[in-house]
């Protein structure tokens, strides 16, 4: 019996840890933003007693977190050994952001919670867990395993003036939106008052007649605050319901969660140290709606009500903190095979190598774009099609928007459109280099008789290049050409030159002084390097090193910046300490910035890489390490000042 | 349209690190009369201020249209020559260099003080305009530069971006006279051989955190 007792035990124990372990399965499938932060982070690549050591974290993180400084994060409650899990999430009439967190010491957690929001907050017990409401608009759920956070915002405030127009009846109603935890509720909240223009004939002013407006003003304005009132009461009850709902869902283990969702599972890998999923055609209206929260009947107008069943795209960032660089791998896939393929066709195109030629082997930083013009064409007529039969209005009349969109597709000429512009893009940051620019200054004699001089100065000067492939070449011609007619009314320096032409600036008045423009051989070339057109007049080119060349015509994106080279061309313009300061330390660690993009495995793919320097574990300490010293730095300049001021 | 006169100018200057410079001259006769100029020199800035006066807006910032300086420079003259005593006010606004200038004459030094008056009253309304800025004693044979405006809060409540465009702006007075200087009471005044001319050239972050004076005392002989 014994035995049996503790194998039970043992099982329920083992249960619990597993079940700690994955929030995972807590987090909804109608998530449409879904963060983890592995917990790999906090044991393994910043360990929590190093986290404490870091001065702005005791500084300012306990601060916001009213932890006292002797007090360690890992004796707060929460275990950040464990994965941690953020979502988004419309529930109901509510847009919730959600944290889900393992507890690995309930009494600790309490403390926290106590010292953030005091004790005179009511905890209320509920069936699996306790339940906290810290303002209106955020809540904790805890047990003894797990907490959840909601911070969350009712979307469905009703418009005063909508209601009091639309109600023809002597009463005022409001009615509070169908929730699970609501039924349908009719409020009375003031009797209309009869119209007055009906009662009154159109005479001169009197003092009884100012007396009624002023009474009149008094009423409405009482009814509009009280509608206000009521419209709080609504939303303060739809937020908590919301809340309970999630928390409840959690602690019961009642959810379908998004592991089970072909397009997280596609695109999430689970041995990232941090990742990020995102449903990227909803999120972008419900982040517009969080920031607008006080707008009206927001539900009934926007996306939420979408007709449109079918798979949008789902992004996803996977980011991996190693030795010596942030790897960043972005995927974006739809599981309708209709818009991966409109997607896939947009990365149908390869970069011209005519353009490579432009990159110099010692530039600062280039970014090349290959797409597909015409693809991108046909993609937007499906995009708006999807769109604008869905948002707000438009959502009756989709059939008309149908037929709309198709004419408009008759009627453009998207083959034209590609050949004007294939879709093949650089640029390049050459250089920055120092440009004598003159300004006044004055001199005095002796007598202190003021002369005004002329002076020059250095000054940063971009030395770029945009270039882009074209195979209208003839009305490309006529584009650059056309400023030469209006030289005169506009007032500017545009010359044709021997197959070029230059729009020059007033010496030392611009910080480019001459910006050229060129069109030969398929290549529109716009630029502030006139080596750039001798190259392009004599047909040379730059060394561009192989690994550049490779990148850009693997890629349908590639982007990299010199970051060294960067600060160190910038810092020549910092006057103050501080900054002089922070750029040294920039320029002792940060390594080069890196982007490519192409269609992998049938899927948009991207990697970002920040490389980094000097003596750090891996890249997320290097992040740590590196606000902790620009902080110092900040926090050391800020002293001085304040003895100078004090 | 309503903020100071200062902060129009201002604003441009503080979006974007830069250097710029005040002169202020005053030349004084034995009656009192005399003639006074203030410049403002932004011309270390101008590639800067080129490109930034094309945009709306830069770091929430409003970016004044050349017609809108130019606005308000002619007010600023309009509300100075209104001044009693005050004659011969000229503005110079150089768009080239960046360069304005305001000058005019005086036959008392009071005039003067009359006319900053009317320029901070105007822009704020609301606040007590200072009563001197410039004090001239015949009998006692003094000139004196007074300060009773103070930056020091105003400028801690700026951002670490908005301070740093102080660090290299420099404030320069030069004041000439017919009689010649016995003293100045300001310990960075420069005083020339022919003893006619005081000069003090001082860093404006230096003056904002009160850590060096424009205030000066000259007395003369008589």
């Amino acid at each position: 019996m014994k035995k049996i007792i503790i194998t039970l035990g043992l099982c329920c124990m083992a249960y619990t840890i597993t079940h700690a372990q994955d929030l995972l399965t807590q987090v909804p499938s109608t998530a449409t933003l879904v963060i983890k932060y592995s917990g790999e982070n906090f044991s393994k690549n910043v360990p929590l007693q190093k986290l404490d050591r870091y001065g702005f974290i005791k500084d300012d993180f306990y601060k916001t977190l009213h932890i006292d400084t002797l007090t360690s994060l890992q004796n707060i409650g929460i275990n950040f050994g464990e994965d941690i899990y953020q979502y988004v999430v419309m529930e109901d009439t509510c847009m919730s952001f959600v944290t889900l967190l393992n507890l690995k010491n309930e009494g600790q957690f309490l403390k926290l919670i106590k010292a953030n929001y005091g004790p005179v907050k009511k905890i209320v017990k509920k069936k699996n867990f306790s339940f906290l409401a810290i303002s209106e608009t955020s809540y904790i759920g805890w047990n003894r395993n797990k907490a959840v956070i909601v911070n969350t915002s009712y979307q469905n405030r009703q418009s005063y003036y909508g209601n009091y127009y639309d109600t023809a009846s002597d009463t005022l109603t409001v009615s509070a939106p169908v929730s699970e935890a609501d039924t349908i509720e009719t409020v009375e909240v003031m009797p209309a008052l009869p119209d007055s223009s009906a009662d009154f004939a159109p005479v001169e002013d009197t003092e009884s007649d100012t007396e009624l407006y002023r009474i009149q003003d008094s009423i409405n304005n009482l009814k509009w605050e009280l509608w206000q009132q009521q419209q709080d009461m609504i939303a303060k009850k739809q937020q908590q319901a919301a809340a309970e709902i999630i928390t409840s869902r959690v602690f019961s283990g009642k959810i379908y969660s998004i592991e089970n969702d072909k397009s997280y599972k596609k695109i999430i890998d689970p041995a990232a140290h941090m990742s990020v999923w995102l449903n990227t055609e909803t999120i972008i209206t419900q982040y517009a709606n969080f920031f607008n929260r006080g707008a009206y009947n927001i539900l009934s107008d926007a996306a939420f009500n979408n007709a449109d069943t079918s798979d949008g795209f789902k992004s996803s960032v996977n980011m991996y903190f190693e030795k010596d660089k942030l790897r960043m791998e972005q995927k974006t896939y739809s599981a309708d095979p209709k818009m991966s393929d409109l997607a896939l066709g947009v990365m149908n195109s390869r970069q011209n190598p005519a353009l490579i030629n432009y990159i110099n082997p010692d530039n600062i930083g280039y970014f090349s774009m290959s797409i597909n013009t015409e693809a991108m064409a046909n993609y937007y007529y499906t995009f708006l099609k999807k769109y604008l039969s869905n948002a707000g209005y438009m959502r009756d009349y989709a059939e008309m928007v149908n037929v709309y969109i198709d004419l408009l597709e008759i009627i453009i000429d998207e083959k034209g459109i590609a050949e004007l512009l294939p879709g093949n893009y650089l640029f390049v940051m050459h250089d920055m280099k120092p440009q004598m620019v003159d300004y006044t200054d004055y001199e005095y004699d002796e007598e202190y008789n003021r002369t005004e001089i002329k002076k020059t100065r250095k000054e940063l000067s971009p030395n770029f290049t945009f270039a882009l492939e074209t195979k209208k070449e003839s009305f490309m011609e006529k584009v650059v050409h056309l400023p030469l007619k209006y030289v005169e009314r506009g007032d500017y320096n545009y010359k044709e030159k021997d197959g070029y032409y230059e729009l020059a600036f007033d010496s030392g008045k611009y910080p480019v002084s001459s910006l050229y423009f060129m069109v030969k051989e398929g290549k529109v070339i716009v630029t502030t390097s006139k080596d750039v057109i001798n190259m392009t007049i004599n047909n040379t080119a730059f060394a561009t090193d192989a690994e550049t060349k490779n990148s850009i015509l693997n890629n349908n994106y590639s982007l990299n910046i010199n970051t060294k080279r960067l600060i160190e061309k910038l810092s020549t313009q910092f006057s103050t300490d501080v900054n002089k300061k922070i750029s040294d330390y920039l320029l002792a660690n940060m390594g080069n910035l890196k982007m490519e993009s192409r269609v992998k495995d049938g899927m948009i793919q991207g990697t970002t890489t920040l490389n980094f320097t000097g003596n750090h574990s891996n890249s997320l300490e290097f992040f740590f390490n590196m606000m902790e010293a620009i902080n110092n730095i900040i926090e050391q300049d800020k002293q001085e000042k304040e003895k100078t001021l004090y | 349209m309503k903020t100071t006169a200062y902060l129009v100018l201002f604003s441009c200057l503080i979006l974007f690190q830069s250097c710029f410079e005040i002169i202020e001259t005053v030349f004084l006769k034995k009656d009192g009369s005399g003639n006074f100029q203030m410049v403002l020199n932004l011309s270390k800035s101008k590639t800067r201020l080129n490109s930034i006066i094309k945009m709306k807006t830069i770091n929430g910032h409003e970016v004044p249209s050349q017609w809108e300086i130019k606005n308000k420079i002619a007010e600023i003259e309009k509300t100075v020559t209104k001044t009693t005593g005050l004659s011969n006010v000229k503005t110079t606004v150089d768009f080239d260099n960046y360069i304005a200038s305001i000058s005019c004459n005086f036959t008392r030094v009071s005039q003067l003080n009359d006319a900053v008056k009317n320029i901070y009253t105007k822009e704020n309304s609301k606040e007590k305009a200072p009563e001197k800025i410039y004090e001239y004693n015949a009998a006692g044979n003094t000139f004196s530069r007074l300060n009773l405006f103070s930056f020091k809060d105003e400028y801690k409540k700026l951002s670490n971006a908005d301070k740093e465009v102080f660090a290299t702006a420099n404030y320069t007075s030069i004041f000439k006279f017919e009689s010649n200087v016995t003293t100045a009471s300001n310990k960075d005044t420069k005083i020339p051989p022919s003893k006619k001319a005081v000069m003090l050239k001082l860093n404006t972050l230096d003056i904002i955190t009160e850590k060096k004076s424009i205030e000066n005392k000259i007395t003369l002989t008589n």
